[in-house]
């Protein structure tokens, strides 16, 4: 609760401690763990259906 | 803002660590010609061992909650390194968000999923135009493809915070509504608009810089896709923007390059973000402690004081902007560029 006032507060006055600059900003902070797990399987399964080879970098091992 | 200069000072006494970028490979399957790296195939600087990483993170586990720091892989093109997947479910396991910057040229389906499994939770895909003026800009036939199908799949990840990344130049400044409108056809919800600083290669092909009223309309462009609503479309953080600061991005400007934002570079040497020129180290992971770092170094990214010269030592603007972004600052702090000389 005081974590999100603050978040609150500060994207009131502007500041953006709490957001994206450069990088990729964060996936959404509520998400359900057994919905994400359910998405994941059905991600796994539409992959199995589809079945194909997976491609990897030429020269991916690390110097 | 009221009392804004304020709220600086206090974040910067502050400075809560929010993201921590990863330069965990210096190698790039691309020849982008705009990069700030110089990055090759088979960089001369090996890869970071994923155990040298993991100490930083255990000590910080020590003295800050993980689950606010949100780690990011970057590069060169992170999906060079073969382990990426087990290096991201290891941070994971440290109780650490985390995500990469990719060109997508990897990030088939199957490499997508791998990474979703091993906690991946935010992603940025880039992308410079479509089919010909991609590949144009990524110097490779194919990078448009590859980059295409890696985008369509993790838009549809409801979980994944994910947005995709454009570089704007004369060569892709006439098709944005195109770009635009292919993304909202792909159903990418963020879109994030940056243009070129004269750092690496970019600063090799002048011509990829907007003229000042291209900048402008591009300012325009953004601001009527943000009324529009159909996509949320921003600014990078290339600097302050006077009279659209409020307008192109969520928040006011303020470079949060040792404020809320750290890296940890290829050869160790600890920073703001990975677009900083390397005088501006304050440490190296292989001798000092992270956290002794950030939280006693950093004095430069605290207070710019020292870069009020030059153009910046009688700007009017110098409060709000306090000398620009970090990154557009050369090896001895001198002003590489001013977007804002551009919209004034």
């Amino acid at each position: 609760m005081k974590k999100a006032f603050v978040r609150l507060l500060c994207l009131l006055l502007g500041l953006n401690v709490f957001t994206a600059c450069y990088g990729p900003y964060r996936g959404p902070d509520q998400m359900d763990p057994e919905q994400i797990e359910q998405e994941l399987k059905d991600l796994q399964e539409q992959e199995e259906n589809q079945g194909e080879p997976e491609e990897e970098p030429e020269s991916s091992e690390q110097e | 803002m009221l009392f804004r200069s304020h709220l600086l000072k206090w974040e910067a006494r502050v400075h809560p660590l929010r993201q921590l970028f990863w330069e965990c490979t210096l190698r790039c399957n691309l020849h982008c010609r705009h990069c700030g790296s110089d990055c090759t195939a088979s960089a001369l600087t090996p890869d970071m061992p994923y155990e040298d990483f993991e100490k930083v993170l255990l000590r910080i586990k020590e003295v800050y909650d993980s689950r606010d720091i949100l780690v990011i892989f970057s590069g060169g093109e992170p999906l060079m390194r073969k382990d990426l997947a087990d290096c991201g479910r290891r941070v994971q396991e440290l109780g650490f968000p985390w995500g990469l910057v990719s060109n997508g040229y990897f990030m088939t389906p199957q490499k997508a999923l791998e990474l979703l499994k091993a906690g991946m939770r935010a992603a940025t895909i880039s992308l410079d135009g479509l089919e010909e003026g991609h590949d144009w800009m990524r110097g490779v036939p194919g990078s448009f493809a590859r980059a295409d199908e890696a985008i369509r799949y993790l838009a549809s990840v409801s979980f994944l915070g994910f947005d995709v990344v454009t570089c704007v130049t004369q060569k892709n400044f006439g098709q944005l509504n195109q770009i635009k409108e292919y993304l909202i056809a792909a159903e990418v919800k963020a879109w994030r608009i940056f243009t070129v600083f004269p750092v690496g290669r970019g600063a090799t092909e002048p011509e990829l810089q907007l003229t000042p009223g291209q900048y402008r309309e591009l300012m325009e462009f953004i601001v009527a896709c943000r009324k529009e609503g159909r996509i949320k479309a921003s600014y990078g953080c290339e600097g302050f923007l006077g009279p659209y600061e409020g307008k192109v991005r969520d928040h006011l400007f303020s470079c949060q390059a040792g404020l809320s934002i750290a890296s940890v570079r290829i050869d160790g040497s600890i920073s703001g973000c990975t677009s900083i020129r390397s005088s501006f180290g304050q440490g190296n992971i292989y001798k000092d402690d992270f956290v002794d770092v950030w939280e006693n170094r950093f004095g430069i990214f605290r207070d710019h004081t020292p870069f009020k010269t030059g153009p910046c030592a009688a700007c009017r603007w110098w409060k709000k902007c306090q000398g620009n972004g970090m990154h557009l600052r050369g090896e001895n702090g001198e002003l590489l560029l001013c977007n804002l000389e551009k919209l004034l």
